[in-house]
């Protein structure tokens, strides 16, 4: 068991190093060592994934890295129902969007590409990391490398203005959670003494109500920032930056995702806290709902999916915070495929249609580029809760929950998204793929990718349609799975009843009731969008400007903090105290090198002169003390 | 056995092991053909392995031995394990430099084999008479291996400056010996120390002690008793330099470290200010100097006055935990001097013609397996998480910060940071640069497989630091630190 996981965190990591140490060499052949890098990992994860279906567990400390004193550094893993889910998820979707690389990125220099993959394999390996650590602090080199992999490649076209602040804006918004993650920490192993996942959570029901709430709040502000939610999502659409790929990889199917995951994970400490609980509930329902409406009126391919995905992400929150854990990674699960689906049909477009992202431009395209169209469809109809695909299965879970623990508000906001998500999908599906093509030179060039890029498209579109009947599998389907390590939901979450039925059937409405919706309005014209935009003008433009929160940290945070780090940090601070400290400090590291060059004659009685000397000033100092 | 004298072969089994084999050596060269390609490196390698199987059959078995003057404790025979490692790795990077530059004679080999065996007597020496007939045997070894390629000027000034420099400090060494002699009558370490304790410190005796630290500094090249080093370092064959930086310098840290416990200890007050003045000047001197380098191998030789420094700050932690980390840190910067000497010495090729850093320009796209050893050795050498010289530099400032050396591990970080910038400079060199040549590098195989157990050795020490840590405090159990 612990070579297998062995094999499956450290096997990326080896295709990281081949490709970053020996990129002159690799080049344009890179993939041959990224893929399979990624690949076996994915065949072993099912293996580990079998085995752990047996009831196997592993949870073990390979060795102490830093033992000092009482302050150990573990690395070790764990191994159990959660763990398997997410590495079996993480490898399978990563080795298709590696494929898919192969063919999007053909147009890089040779090093970039060698460069690229380095980077994909090693976020992977980061991102296995955090997925099987034992303990808080791998977990947490985990987090910090998935991060810095994320910046990496947002930024990865760093020639491009937008590019570079992107990845740091992405970097700097992500320091604000890590670091009410890291204060978290510090406040768990005071209180606990243990960084230990097994220790920390048998004795969490030691720590008061008012520390353990503390501490998860400040789990969940790590939280908001790698996943993307209300305050600090902002950085999730710029990050669309980067290349499509690593959008779907990174953006939507796997890191975003962290987040959900340690709150998974650390849910016996967010039992402890029913306070806690509301607020990652609440904030869900909320990011859901105004990441939906942001979407509705976006005209950029990209970033409708990365408002998707942040309002998907909402939705995991909910499931977290209602308790029923297990549909919050059910949710996890099924969201990678279609997700990461919709971000590799993006990529196939933005491939045809050279880089264009503006849905006015487009339309009719199901026509030039078939299987790109109706993957797409497949994956939207995955989202938009339409059985049987698989979206439908977990977010019924999720609002089943919801609404089963009493939370009527969180349901019917969540339901009402729903509503949203099946609209803005389908609206985006008519205006790219149906109707007349609306710039006819852009519709001539485009064409179908390469097998390379539509064969993944095909099997993550088979995934999304086919994972979520994982929940009516024996023994309770997946959810039962993970309620092994996750505990039975305290409102006992099942489908007896007709009431779940009653509720089902009001969400699939809802999703039907979007699509509908959508094909009215875009294909039909009726009500015609144009219309109802300047109708409901002061909405649309609200919505349009994405509530002008990035305008509001400008003018509250942003600005406030370059202002007075222009006039009193910079002008003052900066130009005459640091600059001229540090030129000074250079010119006196001039200075002491050409003092040094002095000494360093070459005359062995100069040599034999400082010796004495210092011989002297030994003693003396010997003398002194 | 007679007269009462202890005497007992086992504790010597692998300095007689190496003595026959570098005899041994000497032997087949002069009844060998001059032209003939040698394969003394090889012969040596297995002397040095029987020699280590006898040395690891000497832990845990404490002895002191030949009228108490030769210990063998854990101390000495990890350090002699260290040496004999250091000793193997040379001789696997030697054999095609030399025969590149026509001197792949039997007596470089023999040289080598001498020098490690006065490195076994200074650390298991318990009598400082004793500790300076190994540590002349030590130097005159290298005197001669500083200037064995003798067609090239650079090498015959290197080894003249050591030679004079090192008679000069070995004489105030000397001299220091005699100042203690005259004040204890004694020159037994712990006959040294129940003086002090009994009369208390004079200041002759503090005079002795700085004369001999001085003597020590010298080998370990700190500053201000550096000069030599860059020099020295950079006319020697850069196999020999490699040799010279790690070999020695682990010895002279091991006596220095049981010189200071046994000896000295109660006088401890006086010189821990002696080793944190030192420490600090040679971090600073040798890192600022450094950045300046262009010439690759006096960059290594400066780097090295600097991991003095870092070193030194686990001396002046005095403690057992310091003594611990000054022996784990010696070990990885061995690791990684090795390696950065072993890849100069072939990216160099004959007569060392291409030894700047501008030289390396693009080497990861002509030899990047080359360059990928080169870059992890720097990378250690820059302290990098995961690799030796990170855990080295952790253990040691941990040392110091547990020893209340705030002040003085606060320079050994910033220190650190500084020094990124000269090592990171050459792997940027080495990457990001367009090459400029086509590097008609000759491999020799045994010098590839030298490297991976370098780089094998590097990534063990830095990610599972565990056994050779447990190792080396056990080391100083019997410690009064």
């Amino acid at each position: 068991m612990m070579v297998l996981i062995l094999a499956v965190v450290l096997i990326p990591l080896l295709g990281a190093t081949i490709n970053g140490l020996f990129c002159w060499f690799t080049k344009r052949k890179a993939h041959i060592i990224a893929v399979p890098a990624i690949a076996i990992p994915a065949i072993v994860s099912l293996i580990l994934l079998a085995r752990v279906l047996q009831g196997e567990r592993f949870d073990q400390v390979l060795y102490w890295w830093i033992p000092l004193g009482d302050f150990r550094v573990p690395i070790g893993f764990l191994l159990d129902e959660l763990s398997a889910i997410m590495i079996t998820t993480v490898t399978f979707v990563a080795t298709w969007i590696h494929v898919y690389s192969i063919g999007y990125m053909d147009h890089e220099t040779p090093r970039g590409y060698a460069k690229y993959f380095c980077y994909l394999n090693l976020f992977v390996f980061f991102m296995l990391t955090l997925c099987l650590a034992n303990n808080f602090l791998l977990m947490f080199v985990g987090w910090e490398g998935v991060g810095l992999c994320s910046y990496l490649l947002i930024g990865y076209w760093y020639e491009k203005a937008s590019a570079a602040n992107a990845g740091m804006k992405a970097f700097v918004v992500n320091r604000i959670g890590d670091f009410g993650f890291m204060i978290g920490l510090f406040l768990i192993y005071k209180h606990l003494g243990t960084l230990l996942f097994s220790q920390a959570f048998a004795s969490a029901e030691q720590l008061s109500v008012g520390v353990a709430t503390l501490i998860t709040l400040l789990l969940f502000t790590g939280a908001t920032g790698k996943s993307a939610q209300i305050p600090l999502y902002v950085w999730l659409p710029d990050a669309m930056e980067g290349p499509t790929p690593v959008s779907s990889l990174i953006h939507a199917a796997t890191m975003v995702t962290a987040g959900v995951y340690m709150v998974a994970r650390t849910h016996a400490l967010f039992n402890m806290a029913p306070l806690s609980m509301e607020v990652v509930a609440s904030i869900g329902a909320a990011t859901a709902l105004m990441a939906a409406t942001m979407a509705l009126v976006n005209n950029d391919l990209k970033r409708i999916l990365a408002y998707s995905t942040v309002s998907q992400l909402g939705y995991m929150f909910v499931g977290v915070g209602v308790g029923v854990y297990a549909a919050g990674i059910f949710h996890l699960f099924t969201h990678a495929f279609f997700k990461g689906l919709m971000f590799l049909t993006a990529g196939s477009v933005m491939h045809a249609l050279h880089g264009e992202l503006n849905l006015q431009k487009m339309g009719g395209l199901i026509k030039k580029m078939p299987i790109t169209g109706w993957t797409f469809v497949v994956g939207a109809l995955a989202i938009a809760g339409i059985p049987p695909l698989a979206g439908f299965w977990s977010k019924d879970e999720i609002l089943a929950g919801a609404f089963m623990g009493g939370h009527r508000i969180i349901w019917a906001v969540g339901t009402f998204t729903a509503f949203l998500t099946a609209f803005y999908m389908f609206r985006l599906i008519f205006l790219t793929f149906f109707g007349e093509p609306r710039e006819k030179h852009l519709y001539d060039h485009a064409h179908e990718s390469p097998p390379v890029m539509t064969i993944p498209l095909i099997v993550l579109a088979v995934g999304s349609a086919v994972v979520g009947l994982l929940a009516l599998a024996p023994h309770g389907g997946i959810v039962g799975f993970l309620n092994r390590t996750l505990g039975e939901a305290h409102e006992a979450a099942g489908h007896e009843g007709g009431l779940t039925y009653i509720l089902m059937v009001i969400s699939v409405a809802m999703g039907v009731a979007g699509v509908v919706l959508a094909y009215f309005m875009y294909m039909k014209r009726m009500p015609d969008p144009v219309a109802m935009a300047r109708n409901f003008r002061p909405v649309y433009t609200l919505l349009y400007n994405k509530y002008y929160v990035d305008e509001i940290y400008f003018a509250f945070i942003v600005n406030p903090v370059v202002g007075g780090s222009r006039y009193a940090l910079w002008k003052f601070v900066d130009v005459i105290i640091i600059d001229g400290a540090v030129n000074g400090v250079g010119r006196l590291c001039r200075l002491v090198g050409g003092g040094l060059r002095y000494i360093q004659t070459g005359f062995i009685p100069d040599y034999a002169w400082m010796i004495l000397v210092g011989a002297v000033v030994i003693y003396w100092i010997g003398r002194l003390f | 056995m007679t007269g009462g004298i202890d005497i007992s072969i086992r504790p010597l089994l692998p300095v007689v092991v190496l003595t026959v084999t570098a005899v041994v050596v000497l032997f087949v060269d002069v009844f060998s053909p001059r032209e003939r390609e040698s394969h003394y490196g090889y012969l040596g390698v297995a002397g040095i392995a029987l020699a280590a199987w006898f040395a690891l059959g000497l832990w845990g078995k404490g002895s002191l031995t030949f009228t108490q003057t030769f210990i063998t404790d854990k101390l000495s025979v990890l350090t002699t394990l260290i040496y004999l490692l250091i000793a193997a790795l040379t001789f696997l990077f030697s054999p095609g430099y030399l025969h590149h530059e026509g001197r792949n004679l039997g007596e470089y080999y023999a040289l080598v084999l001498f020098a490690v065996v006065g490195l076994i007597f200074m650390t298991s020496a318990q009598h400082l008479i004793l500790f300076f007939v190994g540590l002349e045997v030590l130097s005159i070894a290298l005197y001669a291996l500083a200037g064995f390629v003798r067609q090239r000027d650079l090498c015959n000034e290197a080894a003249l400056k050591y030679l004079f420099l090192g008679g000069f400090s070995s004489s105030i060494l000397l001299l220091g010996l005699a100042f203690i002699y005259s004040v204890t009558d004694t020159l037994y370490l712990r006959g040294v120390a129940s003086y002090v304790v009994a009369h208390g410190a004079s200041s002759t005796l503090i005079l002795g002690m700085s004369l001999v630290m001085v003597g020590f500094f010298f080998k370990i090249s700190a500053a201000p008793f550096h000069a030599w080093a860059p020099d020295v370092y950079g006319g020697a064959p850069a196999p020999v330099a490699g040799f010279m930086a790690t070999a020695a310098k682990v010895a002279v840290f091991a006596v220095l470290l049981r010189f200071l416990d046994s000896a000295v200890f109660p006088l401890r007050s006086h010189w821990m200010a002696m080793v944190t003045v030192v420490s600090v000047l040679s971090m600073v001197i040798g890192n600022f100097a450094a950045l300046r380098q262009e010439n690759i191998k006096r960059m290594l030789a400066y780097s090295s006055i600097a991991h003095a420094g870092y070193a030194l700050v686990g001396v002046a932690a005095a403690s057992r935990q310091g003594g611990a980390a000054v022996v784990f840190y010696m070990l990885a910067y061995s690791l990684m001097n090795l390696g950065a000497f072993g890849v100069v010495a072939l990216v160099g090729r004959q007569g060392e013609g291409y030894v700047n850093i501008s030289d390396y320009a693009g080497l990861a796209a002509k030899r990047p397996v080359l360059a990928a050893a080169m870059a992890i050795c720097l990378f250690s050498l820059a302290g990098i998480p995961g690799t030796a010289g990170f855990m080295g530099k952790f253990y040691v400032f941990a040392s110091g910060v547990k020893a209340n050396q705030i002040p003085l591990v606060v320079i050994a970080v910033i220190n650190s940071a500084v020094a990124a910038y000269y090592y990171l400079r050459v792997v940027y060199m080495m990457y990001m640069e367009e090459p400029k040549e086509e590097y008609q590098i000759v491999f020799h195989p045994a010098a590839v497989f030298a490297l991976l157990v370098i780089v094998v050795g590097i990534f063990q020490l830095g990610i599972i630091p565990g056994g050779l840590l447990s190792a080396s405090y056990s080391s100083f159990a019997w410690f009064t630190f």
